[in-house]
């Protein structure tokens, strides 16, 4: 009798010893699991293009208005085709020879385009949402631009008004726009 | 005839046998870990400049 009591203790304690033997394995971080860490880096992308690339006003007299909030013409559009949120800036070389940059005969704001509610936030500091002069360095006018297929595209309104000492012919002036990173999404 | 000793060591091994099962039990518990997600400012991120044009034709004084 004794000898098989003193079987089954040693029999219960090897088994608690192994469990206590588990269990510190196990609390330690020794296990048969094996994990792993798989690292994917997406690069941050700002690319954009040109939707509408030209606004032409055509014939125009002197002292003569006209801008692209009434779409004619239309107003440039500009698409984020990168993966993050971005600003915009924009600058342009003069439109007059004698209304040189910048100038209130040669205006422009952020405006939204149809369907692409992101693209001109009044209510941030940094979105230009009235006519401004239009400048000669880059000056940020859209801020957040999404790069979400149906909130990616912005639209910039220009107004022009021909100087009352302007010469005719014919007048253009190259605007660029560039994006930037911004860290706001 | 069960010894002292015989006893002694039968309950000891149950105590221990009890003890490793509660350990056991007590760590199999899944414990949340909340991921920690490093998210890195990316430098210099390019800028990309697209242009457009503006054009009037303005028509001379008294033309």
């Amino acid at each position: 009798m004794a000898n098989k009591l003193n079987t089954a203790s040693s029999i219960f304690l090897l088994i608690g010893l192994v469990l206590i033997g588990f269990s510190v394995a196990r609390t330690a971080g020794i296990t048969g699991m094996i994990t792993g860490t798989s690292t994917v880096t997406v690069s941050n992308d700002t690319t954009i293009s040109m939707v509408v690339s030209t606004v032409a006003f055509g014939t125009m007299s002197i002292g003569q208005t006209n801008d692209t909030s009434d779409a004619n013409p239309p107003a440039f559009q500009t698409r984020n085709d990168g993966n993050v949120f971005i600003n915009l800036s924009i600058n342009a070389s003069s439109l007059w020879v004698n209304a040189p940059n910048p100038t209130t005969n040669y205006t422009y704001k952020c405006n939204n385009v149809s369907g692409n509610w992101q693209g001109c936030k009044s209510t941030s500091p940094a979105t230009q949402t009235t006519y401004a002069n239009m400048p000669t360095s880059a000056t940020q006018f859209i801020w957040n631009l999404s790069f979400t297929s149906t909130n990616d595209t912005a639209a910039a309104d220009i107004n022009v008004t021909v100087p009352t000492d302007e010469g005719g012919g014919a007048k253009s002036s190259t605007v660029t726009f560039t994006s930037a990173y911004c860290n706001c999404g | 005839m069960v010894d002292k000793l015989t006893v002694l060591f039968l309950v000891l091994a149950v105590v221990i046998l009890l003890v490793g099962v509660a350990v056991t039990v007590i760590t199999s518990v899944p414990v949340f870990q909340p991921q920690q997600q490093q998210v890195t400012q990316p430098q210099g991120v390019p800028q990309y400049t697209q242009t457009g044009m503006v054009t009037v034709d303005v028509v001379p004084r008294g033309g």
